[in-house]
Formats: C-alpha cells, sequence, structure tokens
C-alpha cells in the first residue's frame, strides 16, 4: 500500500488506480459514518459520493503533514450536516403549509416528526437496525457526529477533534455522554435512574 | 480507593469504549463484581456499544463504488480542463454554447423544467453541494441528482414534446446528453425530430432514444466470475467459485426506437415492442 504522500500524489495526477485505492481504504468506515449520521443508506451513498468528488476538487489545498483520513472526514462530515440543515428546512417547509403548496402535495407526518428523528428508511432494514436509527436520531447532533465518528472511523480522539472543531476534552465527554444516552434510550434507563440516585 | 456507585455510573460509557486507564478499569471491575445495579447499568452500556459496533456493515453497492471513481475521473477532467487558458476564450465559450444547444433543448443553463411532482422528490445540486426538495416549474440541470422517495414521482419536460418521469424510490444524476440511473426506474418520450435521449446505468451501458416512448430500470445480473489461480507453497490451487451481481439496464421500447449500446461499442437496435437488456459484461441483447 503507498504511503500517503505517494497517494495524493497519484491522484493529484489523475490516476483512476489511486482513485480506487483511496475509496477502498476508506469506503466502509465512511459510508457507515454518513449512514449514521443521515439515517438514509441512499443519501449516505450520495453523500459517499460527492465527499470524494470535493476531494478531487480540493486536492490542491491539502497540507501534506495533515492527515489525509481525517481531511476526508471532515469533508464528509460538512457534507452530512449540509444535507440534515436541508431535511430539516424541508420539514420547516412542511410544517407552516396547511395545504398543497404550489400543486406540492404536502406528507403531514413528516410535519409531525421530531426535529432530531431520522425519516423513514427502506424496507430491507431490520427491526433493530431500525430501532438503532432511530435512537440515534434522538441524540443531540454533536453528541451523535461524536459518537459515530469514535465507532465507525477508528479515528484517535485527537483527530476527531480535528474534524469536529472542538477540543479532545468536549469531544470525550461528547461520546461518552452519547453512549450513555443511547444506553437509556435503548432501554437501559432504568437501572440508570437506580444507579445516579446512589 | 472506593468507587461511589455515581463516580462508577459516569465512568462506564469510558470503560466499555476502552477510554480508562488500567488501575481505574481495576477499580470499577471491583466495584461492579459487588453492585448488581451498576453491573446491569454496564450491560446496558455494553449492549448499546455492541449495537452500534454489530451493524458496521452497510458498504456502497459495486454500481455505486464504480460510479464514484468515475465521477472523481470526470471531476478531475472537469477541473484541470478549467485551469487551461483557451487562445480565444470567447471562440471556446461560443463553441462550447453551440454543441449544448445541439444536444439539450434550451441550453444556456438548467435545461429540464419540472411539470409535474407528487411525494417527497429531492435535488442534489451539484454547484451548490446542497440537497433541497423539488417543486413544480423548477429546473435542474447537468451533474444534478434526483431522488423520489417511495410513493413520490416527478416528469421533467426535455421541450419539443420530450418528458422524462422518474418513478417512485428512483434516483437519477442528469448528465450533458441524458441521465444515469441508478435506483429504480423511469418512463422517457423523445417528440420526432427532437434531439436523442441517452439513459445510462452507472457502468458503460445505456440505452439512446430516437423518437418514442420507453420504460426503462435496472435489474441485478449475477454471473460467475473466474478469479486467479494461487500458488501456496508449490502448489497451484484453483481459483475459489465465485458469483458478481451488478445492476443492468433494461429498456422497452413502447413505440418509436432506441439503440442499446453497450461496452466494447457493441450496439442492437430494439423497436416498438421489443425489450432489451445488458449482461454483466455490458453486452447489448434483445428479449423475445
Amino acid at each position: 500500500m503507498d504511503s500517503q504522500e505517494d497517494l495524493v500524489r497519484r491522484c493529484a495526477r489523475g490516476d483512476a488506480a489511486a482513485y480506487r485505492e483511496l475509496v477502498e481504504r476508506l469506503e466502509k468506515p465512511l459510508v457507515n459514518f454518513l449512514y449514521r449520521m443521515v439515517g438514509e443508506r441512499h443519501a449516505a451513498e450520495d453523500l459517499f459520493q460527492e465527499t470524494f468528488v470535493r476531494v478531487v476538487r480540493t486536492l490542491a489545498a491539502f497540507r501534506p503533514e495533515a492527515s489525509l483520513t481525517t481531511w476526508i472526514y471532515t469533508i464528509a462530515r460538512n457534507l452530512a450536516l449540509d444535507h440534515l440543515k436541508a431535511r430539516r428546512r424541508h420539514r420547516e417547509v412542511s410544517l407552516d403549509a396547511a395545504a398543497s403548496e404550489r400543486g406540492r402535495v404536502i406528507y403531514f407526518r413528516d410535519a409531525l416528526q421530531a426535529a432530531g428523528a431520522p425519516p423513514e428508511s427502506r424496507v430491507e432494514s431490520t427491526e433493530d437496525e431500525r430501532r438503532l436509527q432511530e435512537a440515534l436520531g434522538q441524540l443531540k447532533p454533536a453528541k451523535r457526529e461524536a459518537l459515530v465518528l469514535r465507532v465507525y472511523s477508528d479515528l484517535p480522539y485527537a483527530e476527531i477533534a480535528r474534524v469536529v472543531k472542538s477540543p479532545v476534552g468536549t469531544v470525550k465527554f461528547r461520546v461518552h455522554e452519547a453512549l450513555q444516552d443511547l444506553a437509556k434510550i435503548l432501554g437501559a434507563g432504568d437501572r440508570f435512574r437506580a444507579v445516579e440516585g446512589g | 480507593m472506593t468507587v461511589k456507585c455515581s463516580d462508577a455510573g459516569r465512568l462506564l460509557p469510558e470503560m466499555a469504549l476502552g477510554d480508562l486507564d488500567a488501575e481505574v478499569t481495576r477499580e470499577i471491575t471491583t466495584h461492579l463484581s459487588a453492585c448488581k445495579d451498576c453491573l446491569g447499568a454496564f450491560a446496558g452500556v455494553g449492549a448499546a456499544l455492541t449495537a452500534l459496533q454489530a451493524s458496521r456493515d452497510v458498504s456502497p453497492s459495486t454500481e455505486r463504488r464504480l460510479a464514484v471513481e468515475k465521477a472523481m475521473i470526470l471531476e478531475h477532467a472537469g477541473h484541470s480542463k478549467s485551469r487551461r487558458r483557451p487562445a480565444w476564450p470567447w471562440a471556446a465559450a461560443a463553441a462550447a454554447a453551440f454543441l449544448l444547444a445541439m444536444i439539450l433543448p434550451g441550453a444556456g443553463g438548467p435545461a429540464f423544467t419540472v411539470t409535474k411532482l407528487s411525494g417527497r422528490v429531492e435535488v442534489y445540486r451539484a454547484d451548490h453541494a446542497l440537497w433541497a426538495p423539488l417543486a413544480p416549474g423548477e429546473r435542474v440541470g447537468a451533474r444534478d441528482r434526483v431522488v423520489t422517495q417511495p410513493g413520490a414521482s416527478v416528469r421533467f419536460d426535455l421541450g419539443r414534446g420530450g418528458w422524462i418521469e422518474l418513478h417512485p424510490d428512483s434516483a437519477i444524476t442528469w448528465g450533458s446528453g441524458g441521465v444515469h440511473l441508478d435506483r429504480g426506474r423511469l418512463g422517457a418520450e423523445v417528440g420526432i425530430g427532437g434531439p436523442p435521449l441517452s439513459i445510462g446505468d452507472t457502468g458503460n451501458s445505456r440505452a439512446v432514444l430516437r423518437g418514442g416512448r420507453l420504460e426503462a430500470g435496472l435489474r441485478p445480473v449475477t454471473a460467475a466470475v473466474a478469479g486467479a489461480s494461487e500458488q501456496k507453497g508449490g502448489l497451484a490451487t484453483a481459483p475459489a467459485a465465485r458469483t458478481e451481481t451488478v445492476m443492468r439496464l433494461y429498456v422497452k421500447v413502447e413505440s418509436g426506437e432506441a439503440d442499446l449500446e453497450g461496452s466494447h461499442a457493441q450496439r442492437l437496435r430494439a423497436t416498438a415492442g421489443q425489450a432489451g437488456s445488458f449482461d454483466i459484461g455490458g453486452r447489448p441483447e434483445l428479449e423475445r
């Protein structure tokens, strides 16, 4: 496997094999991270594709002393946040419209969904998978992204802190709180309440 | 040191993630062995982490991986060209506008207008890298991606009597002469005398509609794939049997005709009433 420097150099030259190598290095953890962030498989794959298009477009701005993986996750994270923002705006429009607007059918079940809840996913998900995704959707966004980066990216805390532009201590706090919250949501709440009272 | 339940409870996520140092881990472990409540809480945190880790198996499809590589190559090609200044920029711009006008109706900007829409349809605007809901009257252009949710559909006007309608739970990316379908189905019509419309999948297969109407979709195509034999300890071993499944375009021509163009410059013409598809190697086939 090429060093990071060699790989970046080959990608900058438009080497298709280098692109393939770069994609293969990161595809699974990156798609998993995006899927857990946005809650929709196809949106995650679209964002995955756009992440690598952006990588090619902005390769000239990549500093060789930085971590390529961290840089790519930063791009992916920003795209995921933009996607979530656009999706929230879509739900806000649905909430305000009392009737079909400009001929568009408004789905009021979208309007009634909680802001943090993920949209319906495809039928192929298992019940456990759906439960997990719904639970992740109930976490605060900053905590969710810290936790999914910790679990799916294998990045150390220092690099996660660079991706989310927060101090390492804050990131660790978010990760631990997120896991605790997730456990409560998934049904361990009673045991936690007993412990917190002790 | 005696660990209190409140301290242990606070540190359980760190312990489950392996973020505690050895000494603190030992102290918490000792506490857990004596405290059923904390042990139960730790089990809950562990179960949540296991659920996360156990579901680490979402992978992009082969088609998506190929599409990503293709998109990267196209981006590099487009980016490189924009950095080279043409000798006569006004002539290059005029030539490009002329070519676009030949390929796209109403060229000069986004050329495809939404004429009908129901349900939730979203567009990814490539120039702004943003998703947004799509509405009737809006336009989409090259590199924009349109996704219909289950139960939704959208129709685009191509000009000169032509249209494309995306079925529920489908996705296309607009190109310079047509669309790439990577999920679901679509219907399309091109008016007599109108410019041809290309409908491709994420491989190199495409159907070019030249006047008429067709329905297009994707279907899985599976074939045995040959592998390379391996040499281990001086003995050559036969390659393991392996199959590969890819999503390939299939079309049904309702009127007019369409050319099925596959890999290696293979081409077949499908006329009204005929259906065509592509094999795993991208070779076009007509179905009886």
